[in-house]
């Protein structure tokens, strides 16, 4: 039986360098029916963010260039997407950062696809404009 | 470059580099490689749970990712133990060693006849100062090639690791300069003389020599 959390089709800004991650990630979101733009730099996910309309974002803290956490300060968007962090590092200061930098929810790596399926249908319940 | 004067500030600066390289290690490959195994695993279970048929090649990738988390876990593991010296040898350790570099930075291993070093301490104290050599290198030197050596003349054994890099004169940072105290350290407790030359043009040769019978 599927008990997954129903929730509408999003427009996801995927941000993470690994090449793997990415991929199966992008298929797993686009299996759900969401419409993913993928990034892998903090450069290409804010030229994304200033060009394009994202209901939720999905970041990686650490990138090349840049954290997750900077992203949506370098954005420097009126209305940020809902965004949820994921990183390796799971420290409450960690957790903190990420609420400071303005994420919903910092996903700890490798976490249960049931975690992510349950923070987009919250984002998938917020109200749109 | 001169070695450190307080071991305890050099020892406990060793373990807490060492600590938070494994932690780096293991974040940005085990914790990937798993991540991604754990969405495989939720796309696969989302298309059963549709009724959907279940490529045999997505599982055949996931068993793929498996293995490799399997094998990354293996090497963390390994390094925490030291390596596989009593069992390898200090030969086929130091073609490890290179073997692992060269993912990062060209990296190649010279041993023209075999050398074998019969004390157990100093065969530990050579490969240890091979490895912080390496991390040095391709921490601070921007080498574009590394070449470890071991060779034995006239009962002296040699290990010399050398790159092309940028060099540091004096050491980078106090973190390096403790390291460096810890490869004299090592050097001088197997009886061993180590030499370090580092310049911005030709890149930095770190060579170390132990006597049979030291």
């Amino acid at each position: 039986m599927n008990d997954k959390p129903t929730t509408r089709s999003l427009r996801i800004l995927l941000v993470e360098n690994h090449a793997d991650t990415l991929r199966w990630l992008t298929l797993y979101l686009e299996d759900l029916g969401h419409i993913v733009t993928a990034a892998k730099t903090v450069g290409e996910a804010v030229v994304a963010l200033k060009t394009q309309r994202f209901e939720v974002l999905v970041s990686d803290i650490g990138l090349p260039d840049g954290t997750g956490w900077e992203l949506l300060a370098q954005a420097n968007l009126l209305q940020a997407p809902y965004a949820i962090a994921m990183s390796g590092f799971g420290m409450n200061a960690d957790h903190l950062r990420s609420r400071e930098a303005g994420y919903r929810h910092h996903l700890l790596k490798p976490f249960k696809t049931a975690e992510l399926d349950k923070v987009l249908a919250e984002a998938a319940a917020q109200p749109t404009s | 470059v001169k070695p450190q004067t307080d071991v305890n500030d050099v020892v406990l600066a060793a373990i807490e580099r060492e600590q938070e390289r494994i932690g780096r290690r293991l974040h940005e490959k085990v914790c990937q490689t798993l991540a991604g195994i754990s969405i495989q695993a939720g796309l696969l279970t989302n298309k059963a749970q549709r009724g959907e048929s279940i490529d045999a090649e997505q599982l055949q990738q996931l068993t793929q990712h498996t293995q490799q988390a399997i094998e990354e876990v293996r090497a963390v593991s390994r390094e925490l133990r030291g390596g596989n010296l009593a069992q390898d040898g200090l030969i086929e350790s130091l073609a490890n060693l290179s073997e692992i570099t060269a993912r990062e930075v060209p990296c190649e291993f010279l041993c023209e006849q075999p050398v074998f070093v019969r004390d157990p301490a100093a065969e530990k104290s050579l490969l240890c100062i091979a490895e912080e050599s390496i991390r040095n290198a391709v921490q601070h030197g921007a080498p574009g090639k590394i070449i470890i050596s071991l060779t034995r003349s006239q009962g002296e054994v040699t290990l010399k690791i050398r790159d092309d890099g940028t060099g540091f004169t004096p050491p980078s940072d106090d973190e390096t300069a403790k390291g460096i105290g810890l490869m004299y350290r090592r050097a001088r407790v197997a009886g061993a003389h180590l030499n370090i030359t580092s310049n911005r043009r030709s890149g930095t040769t770190v060579s170390c020599t132990w006597a049979e019978g030291a």
